[in-house]
C-alpha cells in the first residue's frame, strides 16, 4: 500500500472463496485490489492517507463489519465503505448507512451493480480529497498573511471599501490599497469574488 | 397267623403230590393279597392274615358266613356283579381273570380291589379268591387322568399356539390357537408336514436345528423363524421347542410352542414409523429455523462462481485473458460449484423423508458433518464453537441421519440459549469421549440454563420456551436415542448453562 495516486480497492470478507473472486472481479476491471481475511487483518495495517475505497462483508466473526466502520470513523478515515450484506441484513445497513457507509449491496449482486457502487465511492473519496487539499492550500495562504494583511482581507471580504476600512483602521487610505495589493497577491486571488469564494471554502 | 381250614386230610398216597397244611398254611400266610377260600355258595371257609389286614375282620368273624359281607353294597345274590351270581354260574371269565370291585371293610368303610378267583376241582368244589387292595393304584390312576385333563384344557385354551411334531415332521396335534396362527382347520393340520407351513428359505434352519436337537444337543432350544399363513402372508415367529424321549432316552416327538411376533412386529413397525414422521417434521422445522444460514451457506459459493465467471467475461472482452488464467478460473468456478453441491446434499440428506437404517459409523464424523450445517449459524450468531474430538475407536450401529438431527438439535439450542449472552461469552464446546462400552456426545453451552419448573417438561413433545419453537426437537433426540438403546440427558454446569449429552453403544469390535 503507498499513497500513489491510484486508488485501492480494499476488501474484508472472512469467506476464502468470496474474498478470492471479488479479488479477480475488481483486477479484471484493472482497478487495484488488496483483500484481508478480518476487520483486524484490515486495521493493522491501514491509515489515513490511504485512498480508494474499502468492500466489506457486514457479517464476519470476530469483529464485525458494523464494529470496523465505527473503528476507523474514530480514528477520522474518510474512507467510503460499501458493505455487501445477505438476506434479511437490511436493518444493519440501514445503521452502516446512518454512520457514513456510501452504499450497501444485498446478496446476490450483479457485477456491475458493484463494480458502479465502487466506481461512485472512488470518485466520492477523490473530490473529498481535492477538496481537501484545496481548502489546507488555502489555509495555508491565508496563515502567510500579516496580521494587518489579515483585518484587510476580512473586511474586504465583508464589502467594505478602502475608505471606510483606512478609517476603521486609523489607516491612510493609501496603505490599506498597499495592504489589499499585497492579500491579492499572497491569496493568489485575480477578483474579489475568487477571495470571497476561498473564503467560503475554508469556511464550509 | 395259621389259615383257618376245615380241613379234609389228605390220604397218604397223594403224600408227594400235594403240599403239607404246614406249607399251604406258611405260602398263604406270606402272600401279599388277601386270600379268602370259600365253597361255591360263597360261604367263606378260609380268611389269611393279609386278608385280616384288607378286611378289619378277624378269621373267626367271618367263618361260615357269605362273602357278600365283604363287598360293598352286594344286592341281591342274582344280581349281576355280585361275586356270589358269579361263583354259582362258574362263568369262565371270572375263574383265572382278574376283575375290578369294591370291598368293605369291617367298619363299613369301602375301598377298590382287584379281585382274582380260582377254582379247587374236587368232589366238593371250592373257591380261591386273591384279594389286592388297588387304592393305591386308583388313586394314582385318578391323579394322572386329572392332569391329563388339566394338560389338555391349558393347552387347548391356551393363547399360545402349542404342537407337538413326530420325528418325521408331521404335526401330532396342534391345539386351536396353533390352528388359528396358521389358518388350518385342525384337521387339516394333523395331516401336514411343519415342511408345509416353513417359509422356505427358513427350512434348512428349522431342519438343522431339530436335527441337533435329536442327536441330544440340548432337548429344549428356541430360534425365530418364518411361517407361511394358509392365505399366504408371512408371520413372524420364536419358537420354544422340547424333545420328548423315551426310557431308552430315544426321541419321540418335539413340542413345540410359538410366540407369535405379528402384533409386536405390527406395533413396533407402527412406533417406528411414527417416530421418523415425527423426526422428520423435526428436521424440516429445523431446516425452517436455519433458512437464513442456509441461504447464506448456499449465496456465498453462488456468489464466488458469480464473481469468477464475470472477471473471466470482462478479461475476454479486453483481451486479457490467457489460457492459464482461464484454466485457473474455471478450476475456482468448479471448487465453488462442488461446495454449493455439498450443501445441497447435506440439506437433502436431512429432510429426504426415508426409512431408518443402521450403519456401522464413527461418531466422530458425524458431529463433524453437523457441525458444518449449524457452523454458519454459529457464525451468524457470533457464536465460537470448540471441538474436541475423541481418538479412541468411537464407532456405532446407528442411523446417521437420525443421530446428526440429534446432534444439530443440540448445536442449535446451544446457540439459541446464547441469545442474550455478551459476545466475548458466547462459546459453546461439543465433545465426543468414548468409554469401554459406550460413545458419549455432550454439547456445553454457557447460556441461560434450564429451570427446575421447564426441567419436568423438557422431554415432551410441544414444550418449548423458545417464541419460534415447536418443542420437539428435544423430545424426538430423546426417543431417537432411546431407540438405539442410548441414554439422552443434560447436566448443569457448574459456572453457567447446561450440558447436553447423549450416550450410544459402541459397535464390537467383531463389527468393525
Amino acid at each position: 500500500m503507498s499513497d500513489a495516486s491510484a486508488p485501492t480497492i480494499f476488501v474484508v470478507d472472512d469467506d476464502d472463496a468470496v474474498r478470492d473472486s471479488l479479488r479477480d472481479l475488481i483486477d479484471s476491471v484493472g482497478l487495484d485490489v488488496a483483500t484481508y481475511p478480518s476487520a483486524h487483518a484490515f486495521l493493522d495495517v491501514y491509515d489515513n492517507a490511504q485512498r480508494g475505497c474499502l468492500v466489506l462483508d457486514i457479517r464476519m466473526p470476530g469483529m464485525s463489519g458494523l464494529e470496523l466502520q465505527e473503528r476507523l470513523n474514530e480514528r477520522g478515515s474518510s474512507l467510503p465503505i460499501v458493505f455487501i450484506t445477505g438476506h434479511g441484513d437490511v436493518p444493519m445497513a440501514v445503521e452502516a448507512m446512518k454512520r457514513g457507509a456510501v452504499d450497501f449491496i444485498q446478496k446476490p449482486f450483479r457485477d456491475q451493480e458493484l463494480l458502479d457502487r465502487i466506481n461512485l465511492a472512488i470518485e466520492q473519496n477523490r473530490r473529498r480529497r481535492e477538496a481537501e487539499e484545496t481548502k489546507q492550500d488555502i489555509a495555508e495562504r491565508v496563515s502567510s498573511l500579516t496580521r494587518r494583511e489579515r483585518e484587510v482581507m476580512d473586511m474586504v471580504i465583508q464589502g467594505k471599501a478602502n475608505k471606510v476600512i483606512a478609517i476603521d483602521l486609523g489607516l491612510s487610505q493609501r496603505t490599506v490599497e498597499v495592504h489589499r495589493s499585497h492579500v491579492m497577491d499572497k491569496m493568489r486571488a485575480r477578483t474579489l469574488a475568487e477571495l470571497v469564494r476561498m473564503n467560503t471554502t475554508l469556511e464550509g | 397267623m395259621a389259615l383257618q381250614t376245615v380241613s379234609t386230610r389228605p390220604s397218604i398216597t397223594d403224600e408227594r403230590a400235594r403240599l403239607t397244611e404246614a406249607e399251604f398254611s406258611a405260602l398263604l400266610d406270606a402272600a401279599v393279597d388277601g386270600i379268602v377260600i370259600m365253597d361255591a355258595d360263597g360261604q367263606i371257609e378260609g380268611f389269611n392274615a393279609s386278608a385280616e389286614r384288607l378286611f378289619g375282620f378277624s378269621p373267626e368273624e367271618v367263618m361260615g358266613r357269605s362273602v357278600n359281607l365283604l363287598m360293598s353294597d352286594p344286592g341281591p345274590s342274582e344280581d349281576e356283579g355280585s361275586l356270589v351270581s358269579y361263583l354259582r354260574t362258574r362263568q369262565p371269565d371270572l375263574v383265572g381273570n382278574s376283575r375290578e370291585l369294591v370291598a368293605r371293610r369291617r367298619d363299613g368303610t369301602t375301598f377298590p380291589v382287584e379281585l382274582a378267583v380260582g377254582e379247587v376241582r374236587a368232589q366238593v368244589p371250592r373257591f380261591v379268591g386273591i384279594i389286592r387292595d388297588i387304592s393305591e393304584r386308583k388313586a394314582i390312576e385318578r391323579r394322572l387322568t386329572q392332569r391329563e385333563e388339566e394338560l389338555r384344557l391349558t393347552i387347548e385354551n391356551a393363547p399360545i399356539p402349542i404342537a407337538t411334531v413326530g420325528l418325521d415332521g408331521v404335526v401330532l396335534s396342534a391345539n386351536p390357537s396353533f390352528c388359528k396362527m396358521l389358518g388350518y382347520a385342525q384337521r387339516e393340520i394333523g395331516r401336514m408336514s411343519f415342511r408345509d407351513f416353513t417359509y422356505p428359505d427358513d427350512l434348512p434352519l428349522t431342519v438343522t436345528l431339530m436335527e441337533e436337537a435329536l442327536r441330544g444337543e440340548g432337548d429344549t432350544y428356541s430360534y425365530q423363524k418364518r411361517y407361511v399363513h394358509k392365505d399366504g402372508r408371512v408371520v413372524h415367529v420364536v419358537l420354544h421347542n422340547g424333545v420328548v424321549r423315551d426310557e431308552q432316552g430315544r426321541p419321540v416327538m418335539i413340542v413345540v410352542q410359538v410366540e407369535d411376533l405379528t402384533e409386536r412386529m405390527q406395533a413396533e413397525e407402527e412406533a417406528r414409523e411414527h417416530r421418523e414422521r415425527l423426526a422428520h417434521v423435526d428436521r424440516l422445522n429445523v431446516m425452517g429455523e436455519m433458512a437464513a444460514s442456509i441461504a447464506h451457506e448456499i449465496n456465498q459459493p453462488l456468489s464466488a462462481i458469480a464473481n469468477y465467471t464475470n472477471a473471466a467475461f470482462r478479461r475476454v472482452s479486453a483481451g486479457r485473458l490467457d489460457g492459464e488464467k482461464l484454466s485457473a478460473s474455471l478450476t475456482k468456478i468448479d471448487e465453488q460449484a462442488q461446495r454449493a453441491g455439498e450443501v445441497v446434499r447435506r440439506l437433502r440428506n436431512l429432510v429426504k423423508k426415508r426409512e431408518s437404517q443402521r450403519e456401522l459409523l464413527d461418531v466422530n464424523d458425524l458431529v463433524r458433518e453437523s457441525l458444518r450445517l449449524a457452523e454458519v449459524d454459529a457464525r451468524i450468531h457470533d457464536v465460537v464453537v470448540e471441538v474436541s474430538l475423541t481418538e479412541s475407536p468411537s464407532c456405532v450401529l446407528a442411523d446417521p441421519v437420525q443421530i446428526e438431527q440429534v446432534i444439530l438439535n443440540l448445536l442449535r439450542n446451544a446457540i439459541d440459549a446464547m441469545g442474550m449472552v455478551p459476545k466475548e461469552e458466547s462459546r459453546l464446546m461439543v465433545r465426543t469421549d468414548a468409554s469401554e462400552n459406550f460413545v458419549e456426545v455432550s454439547v456445553c453451552d454457557r447460556g441461560t440454563g434450564i429451570t427446575k419448573l421447564d426441567e419436568q417438561h423438557l422431554f415432551e413433545p410441544f414444550f418449548t420456551t423458545k417464541v419460534a419453537g415447536m418443542g420437539m426437537g428435544l423430545s424426538i433426540s430423546h426417543s431417537i436415542i432411546s431407540a438405539h438403546g442410548g441414554r439422552f440427558w443434560f447436566t448443569r454446569n457448574p459456572e453457567r448453562g447446561v450440558t447436553f449429552r447423549f450416550s450410544l453403544p459402541k459397535a464390537t469390535e467383531s463389527l468393525v
